[in-house]
């Protein structure tokens, strides 16, 4: 080979493209938290269940569980009911695991972190979640199945009532900061997080997203006690895996926005590197999502959308009238 | 304001319960303790059987059946009485046997690991049920641990302090 | 398309094979999520237990009645015992009679504790349903102590009970009683009382009061509609007289009452049960009894965890009764499930079946 292709791939992998799509936020860290919020999640509500959770697999506390268990999904076999669509049914794991990834392109780990830096990178998150209920729409028909109609069904309705008040509450952030670019959003909290300037809209946030990333207590759509398993109900084998996969990005997708919008992002103090300040929030954002669902018992669909639209979008938009005021009268908050 | 507290609780409970004790036994490898006259295997004392049958009359499930006793298989003193064997398949371990035995040449045991690979293996000829009860070769051999109760850490499995030898 | 398959297009088969339904199962029609019908579908696990009887004496026909409910052994024991006292004119010791108290609520207790574990899996909150496991695995401790064994106690036998108290029973009940007490607050705080768990059950599956005696609830869900009905306290039977404890009724009859009835219960069994342990005489805990039946027919009524469970054994002298029928509470409930549906979306299903504490098996006998 001439030493020219050799310096090409020498460029290409000391290329900063390349780090962030191999490291942070791409494969690597995408996979190592799906393996690592598996195992966290499976063994803190063992905890608060008062069992030891994973034991045996990997020498300390069965770090290894999650490897073992996905080692066992890949070799399971696929049974496609008889009557499927099965291109449908075979296509929308993929896409239902490659397409939050997305929605990680457009957060900020440091000041030129990002993938694809943008000015409208709020948007960007935005539009990738608005996603989801697309896909799981299609797999829902595709299975042929009464379950996962109903499941797909629910998950369309928790989508629009969830989305709705995600964009109104992020709308006051917009106002604070001036810009969709979620690097300008984050720079312009180096007073003061949006969470302690908005409080209103963070809370309605994080209780939207907790339905838009379908977690407890808003696990609705793969309800197992009424509807098997939802919209996933006719997958096995890795096909299970990777909308396993999908669900735990979409988790990671909705954690780093929250932080990026309301906890300062990467933001702190500076005897880390500001990548590990956003890794710890997002960790601890993870960490009261897991808790929460061993607390709470899940809802019904039709108070899921009367809390959305009777609570959520009148306190959204209740959140963006006094963030407007407070910009007319105290134009200082804006710091500038 | 009382809606705020008993959304919250819940969660406050659910973090304090991460550093309570854990209930659960592992069990291969941790054990509970087991009383001895558990209703477990029973155990045949040959030389005290009268041979009367009053054990299979009042069987629930005709586990036991009374057969006669060659020579081989182990009982020397006596041949032509029929002695009871039982069928740990049926059993429903509910102990009448023991009980209404006239005799007590039945007597419950604390082994409770009975399954076997064969249904064959399950039936215990008046020789097999007469031996000392054994915890199967295939498990490991258990801790033991007892239930201990707390008010702060709350209850759990706790091992004994000297291991029994008998187990 | 055949009549079969038309069937299968419109019903919703909820069981059995289904993570949450247990032995039977539902049959349902929706509109979206509207719940339009449903039919409840029992019989999956008959076992003939009233012909069993009919071919086992009276002692060892009591393994098999057990089997009935076997969450509740030792309520349903008592009934077919009490049955057979009767017939057979035996009175029990008073120690026996305590014992058999404590037993009844012990069992009262596991029970209801396997329910609010349940009840916690179909509302989608796991965490109860390990922590009431948890529990009840301290009273399945504590049966073992007194009746050897941790599930099919076969404790309650003609005459009286079949063990004695061991020796330091009573400090072990006491202690693992306070530890209970404290825990059921726990439990009141982190599931009963929680908010999102009252969302999900307020206002589900009204039961009216008039329509609760007219279809003929029992038990828990009886009470939960606000009638004041309990054999214990209408008929008193083993040592139910002595002691002092309430009936916790409901207002409302929904499923949050009812699920509130079987939490209060549960306080007041632990009342009875320091009760007993305070009582106990000594001496014997068994009289002979003979092993004919003679002529005649005896009805029992008992207050098992579910409800009302009656025995009614007729006999034409012998060893095994002629004819025993049984009747159980957890048929009389479901057969209210297509009642209580009314209005109720696909997500309250497994909240409306588990809010009457159906046990499948009991239902089939
Ligand atoms: S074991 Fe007991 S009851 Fe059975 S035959 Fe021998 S003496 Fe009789
Ligand atoms: S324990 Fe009961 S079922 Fe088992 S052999 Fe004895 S009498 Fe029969």
């Amino acid at each position: 080979m001439s030493p020219d292709l050799w310096s090409l791939i020498w460029d290409i992998l000391q290329s900063k493209l390349f780090l962030e799509l191999v490291f942070i936020p791409g494969i690597a860290f995408i996979a190592l938290f799906t393996v690592i919020v598996v195992w966290a999640e499976r063994k803190i509500l063992a905890r608060v269940m008062m069992r030891y959770g994973p034991l045996h697999v990997g020498k300390v506390a069965g770090i290894l569980q999650t490897i073992a268990d996905t080692l066992k999904l890949l070799f399971k076999e696929f049974i496609p009911p008889r009557r499927a669509h099965k291109a449908a049914y075979y296509l929308t794991p993929v896409f239902v695991a490659s397409v939050p990834t997305l929605a990680l392109t457009a957060i900020p780990f440091s000041k030129d972190w990002v993938v694809f830096p943008s000015d409208l990178g709020l948007l960007i998150a935005f539009a990738v979640f608005a996603l989801s209920p697309l896909l799981a729409m299609i797999t829902g028909w595709a299975c042929n199945n009464r379950y996962t109609v109903i499941g797909s069904l629910r998950v369309i309705f928790q989508d629009v009532a969830a989305e709705i008040p995600l964009l109104l509450s992020a709308l006051g952030v917009v106002m604070l900061s001036g810009s969709f670019n979620l690097v300008n959003i984050v720079e312009s909290q180096r007073r003061l997080w949006f969470a302690f300037l908005q409080p209103l809209g963070a809370l309605v946030f994080f209780i939207a997203l907790i339905g838009e990333i379908e977690r407890v207590p808003f696990d609705i759509p793969t309800a197992e006690q009424e509807l098997v398993f939802g919209w996933k109900t006719e997958y096995g084998g890795i096909l299970f895996g990777l909308l396993m996969f999908g669900e735990y990005i979409t988790f990671a997708a909705g954690t780093l926005l929250f932080v990026t919008l309301y906890l300062g992002g990467y933001l702190g103090p500076s005897f880390l590197p500001p990548m590990a300040w956003i890794l710890i929030k997002m960790g601890i954002l993870v960490f009261l999502l897991i808790l929460i669902r061993g607390a709470y018992p899940r809802l019904r669909i039709d108070q899921l959308l009367s809390i959305g639209w009777k609570w959520l979008i009148p306190l959204a938009i209740l959140n963006v009238l006094v963030t407007m005021d407070l910009i007319y009268f105290y134009p200082w908050i804006l710091g500038g | 304001m009382s809606v705020v507290v008993r959304t919250l609780k819940p969660l406050c409970l659910a973090f304090t319960h991460m550093f309570r004790r854990v209930f659960t036994i592992k069990y291969p490898f941790q054990a509970p303790v087991i009383e001895d006259d558990y209703r477990g295997r029973i155990q045949f004392f040959p030389e005290r059987c009268i041979s009367c049958g009053i054990c299979e009359s009042v069987c629930p499930t005709a586990a036991i059946k009374l057969v006669e006793v060659k020579e081989l298989e182990g009982f020397s003193e006596v041949k032509k009485f029929k002695k009871p064997q039982l069928d740990f398949g049926r059993c429903c371990f509910c102990n009448f046997c023991v009980d209404y035995c006239p005799s007590e040449a039945l007597k419950s045991t604390w082994l409770v690991e009975l399954a076997e690979y064969e249904k064959s293996k399950l039936t215990y000829t008046p020789y097999k049920l007469s031996k000392q009860p054994e915890r199967p070769k295939l498990l490991p051999k258990p801790k033991l641990v007892k239930l201990e109760i707390s008010k702060v850490r709350g209850a759990g499995h706790a091992p004994l302090k000297k291991e029994r030898g008998k187990k | 398309m055949s009549e079969k398959q038309k069937l299968e297009e419109k019903w919703i088969s909820w069981g059995p094979v289904h993570p949450a339904s247990g032995q039977m199962r539902v049959l349902f029609q929706t509109d979206g999520e509207n719940l339009l019908d449903l039919i409840p579908d029992i019989g999956f696990t008959h076992r003939g237990i009233e012909k069993v009887c009919e071919f086992r004496t009276i002692i060892s026909a009591i393994p098999s009645v057990e089997k009935i409910c076997i969450l509740d052994a030792s309520n349903v024991d008592l009934g077919f015992v009490k049955a057979m006292e009767e017939l057979l004119n035996i009175r029990v010791p008073e120690k026996a009679k305590l014992l058999r108290t404590f037993m009844c609520e012990l069992n009262r207790i596991t029970s209801h504790l396997y329910w609010t574990s349940l009840m916690g899996a179909v509302a989608g909150f796991y965490t109860v349903l390990m922590w009431a496991i948890n529990e009840r695995e301290l009273f399945l401790d504590l049966g073992a102590m007194l009746s050897k064994t941790r599930v099919s106690y076969i404790y309650i036998v003609p005459g009286g009970v079949r063990y004695d108290v061991p020796e330091g029973f009573k400090e072990k009940a006491f202690e693992i009683l306070d530890y209970f007490e404290g825990r059921l607050k726990t439990l009141y705080d982190m599931f009963f009382n929680n908010k999102l768990f009252e969302m999900r059950t307020k206002g589900v599956g009204v039961l009216k009061k008039k329509d609760a005696i007219r279809l003929g609830a029992a038990g828990p869900t009886l009470r939960g509609s606000g009638v004041k009905m309990d054999v214990r306290k209408d008929e008193p039977y083993a040592a139910y007289e002595e002691v002092d404890f309430e009936i916790p009724v409901g207002e409302r009859g929904d499923a949050y009452d009812r699920c509130m009835v079987r939490y209060k219960e549960m306080r007041e069994s632990v009342k009875i049960m320091k009760q007993v342990l305070e009582m106990l005489p000594s001496g014997r805990v068994k009289v002979k009894t003979p092993w004919i039946l003679p002529p005649g027919e005896a009805f029992s009524r008992v207050e098992s965890a579910r409800g009302e469970i009656n025995f009614y054994v007729v006999s034409k002298r012998g060893a095994n009764p002629y004819r025993v029928k049984i009747a159980t509470p957890s048929f009389k409930n479901l057969s209210l499930l297509r009642h209580i549906s009314k209005g109720s979306l696909v997500a309250d299903l497994p909240i409306l079946v588990f809010s009457l504490d159906p046990f499948p098996l009991d239902s089939d006998r």
